[in-house]
């Protein structure tokens, strides 16, 4: 039941939201309470959970003759990315305080609406309902760029709705047929997980299955919405895009292909790697050359989130562990950029790293979240980010060293275009007529939050990885 | 007393976290205080525990477990050390970064307060991340402060944050060492995946299992790591450009400390080196050629900080050396003494240049044994200790005993001896040829140093030991368990003469301006002193037109998703890349000789290397016929194109829509009829 409330609750708390905009700033408060709220109901739930598998479990037959089940399940890979939801969503509404000032109702619900469709995603095991909030998730964070967004935000709405729309055609089909193929129909996928299909069966269910992973997870060649969409958004949007609908990618095809297919995932994995190694290595390099900083930082995202690919596919323990490290790594550092640009986007109207500088002499908090959070884009040791990459690199020494070494040859660029951004934003020199202010508390604050987050998994990959163990465990391919 | 020593970097971090995250605005003196505090305090806690290893505390290693890490099978300890390693280099770190931190209260006393404390905050941050790696007993805690040491090196060299040659010096030292970086990471993860613990210990221990052949390239990729973080040749390029950053941050981070860490990891790693002997003569190759080249380089450099840049790279190559013929210990004892009597040279170089104007010449140095004879004296010793002056300074019996393991190691002894004192005649040279500019009497009047006791202290305590440290330099070896290398009494005279005829050979450079002009327009000729060019026109150049061509730097709006993209600039792009200024030089198509060109005797010195000219070739080649092709995110627009047939074929589609009532009766007769005839056809089975 806690998990039917856990999943009610955002919905909820948007629907209110909408109602009492217009009150002062209670939709805001609103939500920061609904998020909140669901935090509370997380730990309480981790906390009581049972020494098993599983911390919680429901399970209610929906429409037996089809199948269809409503099977919700949480375990610490799901806990930790439900916890992100929470706390990106309680960020989400810090960082937009000033920023949105029209329709604050309907944003506010959108923003509830898109963390609850993704806690969906995150705990469902019927693939049917997974798919639903699969698509869920689309409407309300399409809504958020296409009516919040800046420039031409309808067409990057539309991009962005157009590519994960069509790819998740292809995931819904696969479940159909997966679920056509059992003994009794179901789209249970513990049941599913039983079956014995063939090898050649399950690569064709699973290229279904991963090209709504893959296009989710922004992998080239199929990245292409994904600069647009970030760049445009409000910075709400761009913080749940990158903290949250990218790690759902990541998540299904972390949870689901070594569970449903776990011979076909063996056939694909060398490609995945390859295409992984590829994507980081362009991801980088696009990143590179971009004057627009929330553009570079969108184009980093395609980098780490091949890297968090080529983890999943190398499938050890290391590059498992390191995967999903780094799920919550990008999370944190990725939403920490999306903020402070979002941030100094509102003070100075600009994003072009040509035009900014001097945040050092202007701002110093600024400059000195700045300079930490793209000390976590270079993957220093000490942050989040250095954590899952060195996991995954090691894991993939196991398997392949040649894609090794193009993984640890992407740390090189990354210390390019995180210079850069420093170089673009910290220092220089500051322009004449800027008055930038610096961070506000509340502001701040976030950054503090994101920040801890970065040095504690850091430092201390253990508290992460403690949690994490049973779902790398589960996704180990099982040898015969 | 080993319990003492996860404490030590404590203060310089707790420094740093006060200087750079409190939320209140602190008063130029506090942030001095805070600064200077929290890097003295290193110095003093590690004092008893380094007494305590004096009688002999610390023979046996005492690994002090901090944080351990468990991933399944994997378990990473984070450690720190007690042995003769961690205690040498510890206390000299923790001396000379305190030292340069009372130096800088007087050095950057004029600046700015907001940039004061990021300057303290970020030189506080570095003690503490170099105190890791020195003490660190695993590899984790000694990447960990690896990284942060190169990170806060790049802020400090672009502390200037207003000049882009100080940005861009900054970003080159980065990227440069973080090259180096992954090859150390790649070697240290394929040590742990063999051996199954981060733990150098147990590392160490697992090298005699490991087979010779995967032996090597872990010991090859962990040695270019360390060469590039101590800039030896072929890494060199960004230790003299990283002299952009303030005197103080030269003197403890491009001289004693960050550049020296490669020497300490390679100590700590000597016995995995000790068993693959291939990369130890590549490593005592590299150190010897490095020790060589740079010195000669820095006999012709104009600029004193560049001078003394190039001489760290050579005295690092000297110990280096040492490492690579198989004494470490003596490659410590160097490192200690060189940190003492080279951070002695910047700060009292500093102080010359300061009474100069503020500036770094050498030509402006002129005069100053008048002006600042405090501070010319103690350049003077630093000098006569870097050049080893026999038996009255300490750099004398680090730098024999470098020589005698040289001499000693084998059938290559010889050479290697004989090229290492032609080195050090340069050495003698360059020293003292600073020395004898700034002797010249110009009538000035003296002044005391400014900045009082704090500038005098660290100038007397650093010399100090330049002259009397070389006392305990035997001491200092058989501590870290070095034997002494027995010497010919020859080698041991020739090697007393050999600063002797530096010296001289600079008496006669410095009175003879117009000599010294033409052996460096000479020298300057040479191939050696070009890499840096080379890796700019082969990597820089080529990885900037790369990014272009692939982020499409000119950063047009987003795709309008209405029309397909205008493909002009790809075009454009292709164009400019076949402009390259370099396919003229080769006889390429370029038919613009003037305007393209901005750099022509670059090109025309690459292109007398046929090496160069087949690489640059190549990247051009790349560059037009390949990368070219992937202009803005080229997937994108294949996407946007097919969007855009698409919308084609909707508004093609779109035409059936009339909107006339005749128009759709038909639509909803014919579709009537097809439905009849359908159930119909059905009927029939």
């Amino acid at each position: 039941m806690a998990l039917i409330a856990l999943l009610l609750l955002p919905l909820v708390g948007g629907v209110i939201a909408f109602v009492v905009a217009g009150r002062g700033e209670a939709e805001r408060w609103v939500s920061i309470a609904t998020f909140a709220l669901m935090l509370v109901m997380l730990f309480a739930i981790v906390a009581g959970a049972p020494d098993a598998r599983w911390y919680a479990r429901f399970e209610y037959p929906w429409v037996p003759s089809f199948g269809i089940s409503i099977d919700l399940a949480i375990d610490g890979l799901s806990a930790a990315l439900v916890g992100i939801a929470a706390v990106l969503g309680i960020i989400c509404v810090t960082a937009s305080w000033q920023e949105i000032r029209t329709d604050s109702g309907l944003f506010h619900a959108c923003l509830c609406w898109t963390v609850g469709a993704t806690v969906g995603v995150f705990i469902s095991f019927d693939l049917l309902i997974f798919a639903f909030f699969w698509e869920a998730m689309l409407i309300p964070s399409f809504t958020l760029i296409a009516v919040w967004g800046h420039g031409d935000k309808e067409g990057a709405a539309l991009k962005f709705l157009i590519f994960n729309a069509v790819a998740g055609f292809g995931l819904l089909a696969a479940a159909f047929a997966l679920a056509s193929m059992a003994d009794h129909m179901t789209f249970n996928a513990f049941e599913l997980a039983k079956m014995k299909l063939s090898t050649p069966v399950q690569v064709w269910m699973l290229l279904g299955f991963s090209l709504a992973f893959m296009v989710k997870l922004s992998v080239p060649p199929f990245h292409a919405w994904l600069p647009e969409a970030h760049t445009l958004a409000p910075t709400a949007g761009s913080i749940l895009l990158a903290g949250l609908l990218l790690k759902t990618g990541a998540y299904g095809l972390f949870r689901f292909s070594p569970m449903l297919f776990p011979d076909g995932a063996m056939v694909v994995a060398p490609y995945g790697i390859a295409l992984g190694a590829v994507g980081a290595l362009y991801g980088g390099l696009v990143a590179c050359g971009q004057n627009d900083a929330k553009r570079l930082v969108a184009y980093t995202s395609i980098a780490h989130m091949c890297i968090i690919l080529m983890g999943i596919c190398a499938g050890v323990q290391y590059a498992l562990a390191g995967a999903a490290v780094e799920m919550i790594a990008h999370s944190f550092s990725a939403s920490a950029l999306f903020l402070l640009i979002g941030a100094l986007y509102e003070r100075t109207n600009t994003r072009d790293l040509r035009e900014l500088g001097g945040l050092q002499q202007t701002a110093p908090r600024f400059a000195a979240a700045f300079s930490l959070f793209c000390a976590a884009l270079l993957a220093l040791p000490g942050t989040a980010n250095f954590a899952g990459e060195a996991l995954v690199v090691v894991g993939i020494f196991q398997v392949t060293w040649i894609f090794a070494l193009a993984a640890l040859s992407t740390l090189v660029i990354s210390v390019i275009y995180a210079t850069r951004l420093l170089k673009g934003l910290v220092f220089g020199v500051a322009r004449p007529t800027d008055g930038t202010r610096d961070l506000g508390p509340r502001e701040y604050g976030a950054v503090l939050v994101l920040a801890a987050g970065t040095l504690m998994v850091g430092l201390y990959p253990q508290s992460l990885i403690g949690l994490l163990e049973p779902a790398i465990k589960a996704a180990l391919p099982h040898l015969p | 007393m080993a319990a003492m020593l996860p404490f030590v970097p404590a203060p310089a971090l707790l420094g740093f976290l006060i200087l750079a995250l409190a939320p209140v605005t602190l008063s130029r003196g506090a942030i001095m205080t805070i600064g200077i505090v929290a890097g003295g305090l290193p110095a003093l806690l590690l004092a008893p525990v380094v007494m305590s290893c004096v009688g002999g505390g610390c023979d046996v290693p005492t690994i002090v477990p901090i944080l351990s890490i468990d991933v399944g099978a994997f378990v990473a300890q984070i450690a720190m050390s007690l042995d003769p390693l961690s205690v040498v280099a510890g206390i000299t770190v923790a001396l000379v970064g305190a030292l340069v931190l009372i130096y800088s209260g007087a050095y950057m006393a004029a600046e700015p307060v907001p940039d004061l404390r990021r300057y303290f905050a970020q030189m506080n941050l570095f003690l503490a991340g170099m105190l890791a790696v020195v003490l660190a007993a695993d590899a984790l805690l000694l990447f960990l402060g690896w990284e942060i040491i190169g990170l806060c090196s790049f802020m400090l060299i672009a502390y200037y944050a207003k000049l882009p040659k100080a940005i861009a010096a900054g970003r080159k030292a980065l990227v440069t060492t973080r090259v180096a970086d992954t090859f150390l990471l790649a070697g240290l993860m394929l040590l742990f995946l063999q051996a199954g613990t981060t733990r150098f210990d147990g590392m160490l221990a697992a090298v005699k299992q490991i087979d010779a052949w995967q032996l090597a390239p872990i010991a090859g990729l962990i040695a270019l790591g360390a060469l590039g973080k101590s800039a030896q040749i072929p890494f060199h390029t960004w230790l003299p450009s990283a002299m952009a950053g303030p005197t103080p941050v030269s003197a403890l981070l491009h001289s004693a400390t960050m550049v020296a860490a490669g020497v300490i990891l390679l100590v700590r790693l000597a016995p995995l080196f000790a068993a693959a002997p291939e990369i130890s003569a590549g490593v005592a190759a590299i150190g010897i050629a490095t020790a060589a080249l740079a010195a000669l380089a820095a006999v012709i450099q104009r600029d004193v900080k560049k001078m003394l840049a190039f001489s760290t790279m050579s005295q690092i190559g000297f110990m280096v050396l040492a490492l690579g013929v198989g004494a470490p210990a003596v490659a410590l004892a160097h490192f200690a003494i060189h940190a003492a009597f080279k951070s002695l040279l910047f700060l009292s170089a500093g102080v010359m240049s300061h009474a100069a104007g503020g500036s770094t010449a050498i030509a402006a140095l002129h005069g100053s044994r008048d002006r600042q004879p405090l501070a010319f004296w103690s350049f003077a010793i630093g000098a006569a200790s870097l050049a080893g002056l026999p038996v009255v300074t300490a750099g004398w019996y680090s730098k024999e005993a470098v020589l005698a393991a040289a001499l000693t190691s084998g059938a290559w002894g010889a050479p290697l001896w004989i090229l290492a004192a032609l080195a050090a005649v340069l050495t003698g040279t360059y020293a003292f040829r600073v020395v004898f500019i700034a002797a010249t009497a110009t009538g000035d009047i003296a002044a005391p140093p400014w900045g009082g006791l704090a500038t005098l202290v660290p100038l007397f305590a650093l010399a100090f030991v330049a002259v009397v440290g070389g006392l305990s330099v035997d001491a200092l070896i058989a501590f870290a368990g070095g034997a002494p290398h027995e010497l010919p009494v020859l080698a041991t005279l020739l090697g007393a003469a050999v600063p002797i005829l530096g010296a001289v050979l600079a008496r006669q450079l410095a009175g003879d301006p117009q000599a010294f002009a033409q052996i460096s327009a000479r020298l300057r000729h040479l191939r050696i002193f070009r890499v840096d060019t080379l890796y700019y026109l082969l990597l820089v150049r080529n990885f900037r037109r790369i990014t272009k061509v692939l982020g499409n730097a000119e950063a047009r709006e987003p795709h309008d998703l209405r029309k397909p993209a205008d493909l002009t600039p790809i075009i454009d792009v292709v164009e400019r890349v076949s402009d390259d200024p370099l396919g003229r030089v080769f006889g390429g198509t370029g038919e613009k000789p003037e305007s393209a060109d901005r750099d022509p005797d670059l090109v025309r010195f690459v292109g007398g290397d046929p090496l160069g000219r087949l690489l640059t070739r190549f990247a051009r080649v790349f560059v037009r016929d390949f990368v070219a092709r992937f202009y803005p995110d080229r997937i994108d627009q294949a996407w946007m194109h097919f969007a855009g047939t698409l919308g084609e074929i909707w508004a093609g589609a779109r035409r059936v829509q009339t909107g006339r009532l005749r128009d759709h009766s038909l639509g909803i007769a014919l579709g009537c009829a097809g439905l009849l005839l359908f159930a119909w056809g059905t009927s029939w089975r």
